[in-house]
C-alpha cells in the first residue's frame, strides 16, 4: 500500500491524513477512497500531509476538486504538515494562492 | 533400583559384621585380659623373689659368718642383731643347733635376734623356751638341698600376722652339720604387694598357702564369676590367685565393639558414599562423554547445515540479457566465512535474478549456536524476500519485522543488503548498522585518481540505520551507487576489522583499507581475475599469525566485469507501468548522486511527460533511457507524434484560477526542468528532459 487515506471527525473539523504518495497510478487506484473524502466536502477539513511524501499533476488535480466541492458545498478546507518537497510542488503550481498552507 | 537396594545390604551387612566382630572380639578380648592377668602374676613373682631373696641373704649370711662368730653366745647374738638390722622386713633370725652340737650338749640351744613391736633389737636364746626340734621349719631345713626349706606360713602365736620361714642347714668350720639357720618374715607386705598386683580395680587377689590356707588378700570377695588365673610362687609355698569379673571382658568387648561398629558404620558409610560417588561420577561421566559426543555430533550437523546454507565460495553471475553466444563475465562474487566455532554467527548470501543480483553480508550479534540459529533464520528470510522484492530496502524491512517480531532473546543482526544491476553496474544498497563496504575501484574509474597519490579504494557511504531485530517498524534509507567497470565491492565483518594479532593489536579500519587497495594494482593491470578473496583473507590470516580468532570472519567481494551499458528501461505503454518506471529513476537518481530534493522533482517532470504520452500517444511501448553529467531523461514512445514543448506556455496561476487544470502537468515539467527538448525521429517521439545537478 503506497497510498492511504484516514478519515477521522476531530471536534468541528475532519481530519484528513493523506499518506504515501499521490501521483496518477495511486489517483486511480484510490479512486473510492478519495471519493468518500469528496463526499465530506461540506465540513470542515483539515488535510493533514505530514506523510505524503510525493505529489503529481495527477495529485494536485484531486485537491482542485475537492476545493470545488467544499464551495459548492459550503465546506472548509485547510492543508496542513506539507514537507518541502510537496509544497514546493504546490507552489510550482501556483496552489498557494488557492490553498492556505501551513 | 541398585541405589534402593545398597543400604538393606549395607545393613545386613553391618549386622552379620557386628556378630563376627563381637565374637571373635570377646575371645581375642579376654585373652588379652588373662594374658594381662599373666602378666601381673609374672609381675608378682617377681615382687615376691625380689622380697624372699632376702630372706634366702639372711640365712645365707648366717651360714657364712657362723664360723667366725661360733665361739661364745654373745658373738652370735651380736651377729644375728646386726643382721636383723639390715633387713627391714626380717621379723627374727636364729641358729637352732642340733642337740648333740649344743655348747651344753643334750640341750636345745638357739639364740635369736628379734624386732619388739617398738623396733628395739633384742636376742635371747630361743630354744630354752620353745621346742623347736619339731618344728616344721627346722625338720624341713634338714630334709633340704642347700637352696634351704620354706615353710607354710604360719601364726605363732606372738605376732599378728602370718609368718614364715626360710631355713637352712648350717656348718661349722670342719663342714659339719651343727644346726639350722632361720629368718622369719611377717606376711604384712603381701597386703600391700597384692594390691600392686591387683590389674583392675574390680580385680580380686588372694594369696594362699600350698596347703589352702589364706595368707592376704586384697578383697574379701569370693571370685564367682569371675574369670580366675592361679599361679604358685615359687620358690615358697605360696599360690596367688587373681579374679577378674567377667563383665569387664564384655564391657571391652562392648567398647571395642562399639569402636569398631562405629568405625566399620562409619567405613561402610563413606565406602557407600565414595562407591554411589563413583557410580554417580561413572554414570555422569558417561552420561556428558554421550552428550559431549552427541552435542559434537549436533554440532558438525549444525556446521554442516551452516555450511550447506551458505552459497559456494565463487560464481560467475551473466545478467538475463545475455545470449548463450555472448555470455562472458559479467559479474564475479567470491565469498568466505571463517567461523571461529564450529557454528558462526556471520552470513552472506547472494542470489541473481534476472539483471540483478541479490547479495547479504551480516553479522549476529553473539556467537555459537544461538547465533547460528539467528544467522540461518536470517539468511532465510533473505532467500524468501528476494523472490518477492526489489528493492534492498524492502528486502531489509521484511526481514527486519520478522526478526523483531520474533526476537525474545534480544539478538540482533548488522547487514548489508544489496542489489547490483549487473548490465549497468546501478548499485541499490541499504545499511543496517553495518561496517561500510570497500570498492576497490576498476581501472577507468581509476584515471586520474593515482596521479593525486589518492588511493585506489573507495569506502562506500552508509546510513546509519538500526540493525536488524530491534525496532521492527523502522523505515531503512536505502542508498545507490555505480559500479564502473572493473569495480570491486568488497564487503567484510568485523571479525576482520576487529581481529588481533599476538600483541593484541586490532587490524583495524586503516589497515584493512591498505590490505584491500594494497595489492590490487598488479591485478588490474594484467587484466586477470585474480582470487581477490584468497588475497585478502591470506593476508588477514597472515596479520592474526598464531593469535587467536576472536570471531567469525567473512568477506564477500563483487566484481562487476562486463562493459558500463546505457541504463535503458522499456515497458508497455500503461498507466500501470508508472511505477516501474519511477522506480528506475529513483534508483537512478541514488545510484548517481542526484540529492534526494532535486530527484523528487524529477520524479514529478517524468510523471508529467509519461502520463502525457499515454493519454495522447497511442504508443505501443515507452523507453527510458538515463544518464547523467546533467541527469538526462530520455522518453521514447512509438505512437503519433506530440510535441508537449509546442504547447503555449501555461500560467500555473492563471490555471489555477481558472480552475482549469489541463496544461497542469507539462507547465510543471517546465517549471521543474532547466532543459526540455522534443524530436522525432524514426518514427518515435524522444522527450529530452535535463536537469542540472
Amino acid at each position: 500500500m503506497i497510498m492511504e487515506i484516514k478519515i477521522q471527525p476531530n471536534g468541528q473539523e475532519t481530519t484528513v491524513q493523506l499518506i504515501g504518495l499521490l501521483d496518477t497510478t495511486t489517483i486511480s487506484e484510490q479512486a473510492d477512497e478519495l471519493q468518500k473524502v469528496l463526499d465530506i466536502a461540506d465540513q470542515a477539513l483539515v488535510m493533514d500531509c505530514s506523510e505524503l511524501e510525493y505529489i503529481s499533476s495527477a495529485g494536485l488535480r484531486f485537491f482542485m476538486q475537492l476545493k470545488r466541492e467544499t464551495e459548492a458545498k459550503g465546506g472548509k478546507i485547510r492543508i496542513i504538515n506539507l514537507n518541502e518537497d510537496v509544497a514546493d510542488i504546490f507552489r510550482m503550481s501556483g496552489f498557494h494562492n488557492i490553498f492556505s498552507l501551513s | 533400583m541398585k541405589i534402593k537396594i545398597l543400604p538393606i545390604i549395607s545393613a545386613l551387612f553391618l549386622v552379620v559384621a557386628m556378630a563376627i566382630q563381637s565374637a571373635v572380639s570377646y575371645d581375642r578380648e579376654k585373652d588379652s585380659l588373662l594374658n594381662l592377668i599373666e602378666n601381673r602374676m609374672e609381675l608378682a613373682q617377681k615382687d615376691f623373689i625380689y622380697e624372699v631373696y632376702d630372706m634366702y641373704e639372711v640365712t645365707d649370711e648366717i651360714s657364712d659368718f657362723f664360723p667366725d662368730f661360733c665361739e661364745n653366745t654373745d658373738d652370735m647374738n651380736s651377729m644375728l642383731k646386726s643382721i636383723l638390722e639390715r633387713f627391714p622386713d626380717l621379723y627374727c633370725c636364729y641358729i637352732a643347733f642340733l642337740p648333740e652340737c649344743a655348747p651344753e650338749k643334750g640341750k636345745r640351744f638357739a639364740p635369736l635376734a628379734f624386732r619388739e613391736p617398738d623396733s628395739s633389737v633384742v636376742a635371747y636364746d630361743y630354744g630354752d623356751k620353745v621346742d623347736y626340734l619339731k618344728r616344721e621349719w627346722y625338720i624341713g631345713a634338714l630334709q633340704s638341698d642347700n637352696d634351704g626349706y620354706w615353710s607354710q606360713p604360719y601364726n605363732d602365736g606372738i605376732h599378728e600376722d602370718p609368718i614364715f620361714t626360710h631355713s637352712r642347714k648350717l656348718y661349722n668350720n670342719d663342714g659339719k652339720l651343727i644346726g639350722v639357720a632361720g629368718a622369719d618374715y611377717t606376711l604384712a607386705w603381701t597386703e600391700r604387694m597384692l594390691k600392686d598386683v591387683k590389674p583392675y580395680e574390680d580385680a580380686v587377689c588372694k594369696l594362699y598357702s600350698t596347703k589352702g590356707t589364706l595368707i592376704a588378700e586384697s578383697e574379701s570377695d569370693d571370685m564367682k564369676g569371675m574369670i580366675v588365673m592361679e599361679k604358685t610362687i615359687s620358690p615358697t609355698n605360696m599360690r596367688l590367685v587373681i579374679g577378674v569379673p567377667k563383665s569387664r571382658v564384655f564391657k571391652a568387648v562392648r567398647g571395642i565393639s562399639l569402636l569398631t561398629l562405629a568405625v566399620l558404620l562409619m567405613g561402610i558409610l563413606i565406602a557407600g558414599w565414595l562407591i554411589r560417588r563413583i557410580w554417580r561420577d561413572q554414570a555422569d561421566y558417561a552420561r556428558v562423554e554421550t552428550a559431549k559426543k552427541l552435542m559434537d555430533k549436533e554440532l558438525q550437523i549444525a556446521s554442516n547445515i551452516q555450511k550447506g546454507i551458505l552459497r559456494g565460495k565463487s560464481e560467475e553471475v551473466h545478467s538475463g540479457t545475455a545470449t548463450n553466444d555472448e555470455i562472458k563475465k559479467e559479474a564475479v562474487v567470491q565469498a568466505v566465512l571463517e567461523p571461529m566455532h564450529e557454528v558462526g554467527g556471520d552470513l552472506y548470501d547472494y542470489y541473481s535474478k534476472g539483471e540483478d543480483l541479490f547479495f547479504i553480508i551480516g553479522d549476529v550479534s553473539g556467537k555459537g549456536v544461538p547465533a547460528a540459529m539467528f544467522m540461518s533464520a536470517t539468511v532465510n528470510l533473505f532467500r524468501s524476500a528476494v523472490l518477492r522484492l526489489q528493492s534492498p530496502k524492502a528486502i531489509m524491512e521484511e526481514i527486519n519485522g520478522v526478526l523483531s517480531g520474533h526476537n525474545p532473546s534480544l539478538m540482533f543482526v548488522t547487514a548489508i543488503i544489496g542489489r547490483l544491476h549487473i548490465p549497468t553496474g546501478q548499485l541499490l544498497y541499504c545499511n543496517a548498522g553495518h561496517l561500510p563496504p570497500l570498492n576497490i575501484l576498476g581501472r577507468a574509474e581509476r584515471q586520474g585518481r593515482a596521479e593525486h597519490g589518492t588511493f585506489n579504494i573507495k569506502e562506500i557511504a552508509i546510513e546509519p540505520n538500526l540493525p536488524l531485530g530491534f525496532e521492527g517498524k523502522f523505515r531503512f534509507v536505502e542508498q545507490g551507487l555505480m559500479l564502473g567497470q572493473g569495480d570491486t565491492l568488497v564487503l567484510y565483518t568485523d571479525g576482520i576489522t576487529e581481529a588481533r594479532n599476538k600483541n593484541r593489536e586490532l587490524l583495524g579500519m586503516k589497515r584493512w583499507k591498505e590490505i584491500v587497495g594494497g595489492g590490487e594494482k598488479s591485478h588490474t593491470k594484467t587484466g586477470n581475475i585474480t582470487p581477490t578473496i584468497e588475497r585478502l583473507l591470506a593476508e588477514v590470516e597472515a596479520y592474526i599469525g598464531e593469535a587467536e580468532h576472536t570471531d567469525d570472519i567473512t568477506l564477500m567481494t563483487i566484481r562487476k566485469m562486463s562493459e558500463k551499458q546505457p541504463v535503458v528501461m522499456r515497458v508497455p505503454n500503461k498507466i500501470d507501468q508508472w511505477p516501474v518506471l519511477r522506480e528506475a529513476l529513483q534508483n537512478y537518481g541514488l545510484c548517481v548522486g542526484v540529492d534526494a530534493r532535486t530527484l523528487k522533482k524529477m520524479i514529478v517532470a517524468l510523471e508529467e511527460a509519461v502520463v502525457n504520452v499515454i493519454n495522447y500517444s497511442q504508443a505501443d511501448y515507452i523507453s527510458l533511457t538515463m544518464d547523467h553529467g546533467p541527469l538526462t531523461i530520455t522518453l521514447t514512445d512509438n505512437g503519433i507524434a506530440f510535441d508537449p514543448t509546442a504547447r503555449p506556455e501555461v500560467d500555473t496561476d492563471q490555471v489555477v484560477a481558472e480552475r482549469q487544470i489541463g496544461g497542469l502537468g507539462i507547465a510543471l515539467l517546465r517549471q521543474i526542468a532547466d532543459k526540455v527538448e522534443y524530436r522525432r525521429t524514426d518514427g518515435q517521439n524522444e522527450l529530452i528532459i535535463i536537469k542540472n545537478i
